[in-house]
């Protein structure tokens, strides 16, 4: 299992994180959560940094494995600034036992990138093999020859995302999915081309080192509004039934999973109150079916803005069972507790079912509370088989969205004296137990509790005041 | 407190509804064939919490009980109208108590009726013992709705209106919660 161990980096004295298929980091602001799902993000994400490295760079004759070291320092100046002011710390990614990289600072504090000794392992001889395959020429006779190259072009691009996917012993692809991803909704087409013109990657290396320290969260933002164009574009003019129609067509699922995604259709579209449609007017969601009344996306409220780009990224990971990591951030934002729940509920399908991990930030009680409620659904489950004589009334909860507790993590991350870091996941129960919330609430009770008490006392009492004039 | 229960209804009435324990914990249900509520004897093996009151006796001091429905305040005693399941007190605290546990949590609606048809209960109960001339002076004053109540927060702004509104009209503190602690 992959894990990443932090000594000493940001607000995180030490931490140790599993990377299991749906982790959850719940904390306060500025306690290090954010920073340690970059962190996890940041190394998952190598891979596609050092596909694109190779790709990128087939005709040079420079040491890849240097290139890697030098895109890494700069990745992490992206995402966390300078470490010139940073005292020591080490960060260290597992992606199997025995293939690690860690990064430290130098006495010169620059960024040092430790990769364990086997890490490249036999990758040098499969790219350079790679490599020659590439470059033997190929003569173009006709149309069909250019086709025959362009297939063999695929075939060595997939060839290179296996080599790089063992590599990292990783094929999920990633994306961080920030907090504040309204944006992805509400931009103007104008502000997308200034957008992508002032701030795509090819000119990251051009911008001063202060446009580079802002960058941080918004180099994340782009990434993400990159995916969303993609999730657009699929889409425009078909809707969710016409995506899984589609799919049962050509019978790339079955009847069976077609209900799967019926039901995360119906999930998304309680969340959303209406119905998603992508047509030639734009994005809208139709919430009166009959009436044709609807709104248009830009001016739809908050919590639809919100959710909807991760609901529609959810669906197609399942539609497609494809197998993926997701940081989400705050899936809670502008969502009424309720919906929050049908989100956690269309997350754990995506567990269900396929391969994927989702690593998600959050300060909802509910996420929580729900999440408690999937997992011992699964221990009720596993009674109800044992004994299936007992009759006992059935389970609210869905089947596809019981978690399995073998699958989840949880990580709280509160003040003492110093950040502490832990986790908060009852093996034993089997149930998140104790965490800062369950604190806020009684902390906020008790404030309730202490004002009442003033209130009993001030205010005129007639009770006794009754029996005396009897 | 005893003295007065006794002097203002009358040994015979009393005394055929009271029992104590001093126990420093113990739980108090409702037998469902009698609908009178009884405290559960400490030789009882099987004791089903979700269905009880818990007394915390902290002190060990005697705790009274009075089974007020279906039997304190009945038909015999020319009384037709609402009434909480039990009283339950010590020389510094009387509280009034309504068993609402057949409410699913599942099923919003019932539990948000029951709730109210519990604070009916204890207003009308608390209004019966004022209009008796029971004089409380010198006893915290508690009531008290015991329903499985597993709502994730705990600290919920309709609990805390729901006090005040009740303390407002009765003058004495509710809570929606299973146990005591004297």
């Amino acid at each position: 299992m992959q894990k990443i161990q932090i000594t000493n980096f940001g607000p995180i004295k030490k931490a140790e994180v599993e990377i299991k298929q749906m982790v959850v980091f719940i904390g306060e602001q500025a306690s290090g959560k954010s920073t340690i799902s970059k962190l996890v993000y940041f190394f998952k994400s190598l891979k596609e940094d050092f596909f694109t490295l190779i790709f990128n760079n087939l005709g040079i004759n420079e040491d890849i494995r240097i290139l890697f070291i030098k895109e890494i320092q700069l990745k992490f100046f992206r995402f966390f600034g300078s470490t010139k002011h940073l005292s020591s710390f080490e960060i260290k990614y597992f992606y199997n036992l025995q293939k690690t990289i860690t990064l430290t600072l130098n006495p010169d504090k620059y960024l040092h990138v430790n990769f364990e000794i086997n890490f490249y392992g036999e990758i040098g001889q499969e790219v350079s093999a790679l490599f020659n395959a590439i470059k033997s020429p190929v003569s173009v006779k006709n149309a069909y020859d250019l086709i025959a190259v362009e297939q063999s072009k695929n075939k060595y691009l997939n060839r290179l995302k296996d080599i790089v996917d063992k590599l990292f012993d990783d094929d999920k692809p990633s994306l961080f999915v920030p907090a504040g991803r309204n944006i992805a909704v509400t931009y103007s087409e104008q502000f997308k081309l200034n957008f992508f013109g002032n701030l795509n990657l090819e000119n990251e290396k051009e911008r001063n080192r202060d446009d580079r320290n802002q960058s941080v969260d918004i180099h994340l933002m782009l990434e993400f509004l990159r995916k969303i164009e993609a999730i657009k574009e699929i889409f425009k003019n078909n809707d969710f039934d016409y995506l899984i129609g589609n799919e049962l067509n050509f019978k790339n699922i079955s009847e069976e999973y077609s209900f799967v995604l019926h039901k995360a259709k119906e999930i998304i579209f309680k969340i959303l109150k209406g119905k998603y449609v992508h047509d030639e007017h734009g994005e809208k969601i139709i919430f009166d079916s009959k009436k044709r009344k609807y709104v248009h996306l830009n001016n739809a409220s908050s919590g639809q803005q919100e959710s909807i780009r991760i609901l529609q990224d959810l669906f197609l990971i399942l539609l497609n069972k494809e197998n993926v990591f997701r940081v989400i951030e705050e899936p809670e934002a502008h969502l009424y507790p309720l919906a929050q729940k049908n989100l956690i509920e269309l997350i754990a399908m995506v567990i269900n079912h396929t391969e994927s991990q989702i690593l998600i930030t959050t300060h909802s009680p509910y996420i929580l509370s729900v999440i408690n409620n999937l997992i011992f659904a699964k221990s009720i489950k596993t009674l109800k088989e044992k004994y299936p004589d007992k009759i006992t009334e059935d389970m609210e909860v869905q089947e596809n969205s019981i978690i399995e507790p073998s699958k989840f993590q949880a990580y709280g991350i509160r003040n003492e004296d110093e950040w502490e870091f832990m986790s908060i996941f009852d093996s034993q129960s089997q149930l998140i137990g104790e965490n800062y919330l369950d604190e806020i609430s009684r902390v906020v009770g008790s404030e309730f509790d202490d004002m009442f008490e003033i209130y009993k006392q001030l205010k005129p009492r007639s009770r006794n005041s009754k029996l005396i004039a009897e | 407190m005893i003295k007065q229960l006794l002097n203002n209804f009358g040994e015979e009435r009393t005394n055929a509804c009271l029992s104590l324990d001093n126990r420093l914990e113990f739980y108090i249900a409702e037998n469902r064939v009698t609908a009178q509520s009884y405290i559960i004897p400490a030789f009882e093996e099987y004791i089903d919490v979700e269905k009880c009151l818990m007394v915390k006796n902290t002190r060990g001091e005697n705790i009274f009980h009075i089974s007020i429905d279906a039997c304190f305040l009945t038909q015999q005693y020319g009384y037709l109208g609402k009434k909480c399941d039990f009283i339950v007190f010590s020389n510094y605290k009387f509280c009034f108590v309504e068993l609402k546990l057949n409410a699913q949590s599942k099923n919003k609606k019932r539990v948000k009726e029951n709730l109210r048809e519990a604070r009916i209960q204890l207003g009308a109960t608390i209004n019966y013992f004022d209009d008796a001339g029971v004089d409380f002076s010198g006893y915290n004053l508690e009531a008290y709705i015991v329903m499985k109540n597993k709502l994730y927060p705990t600290d919920q702004a309709s609990i805390k209106e729901r006090r005040k509104k009740f303390f407002d009209e009765f003058e004495i503190d509710l809570f929606e919660k299973s146990e005591i602690e004297f």
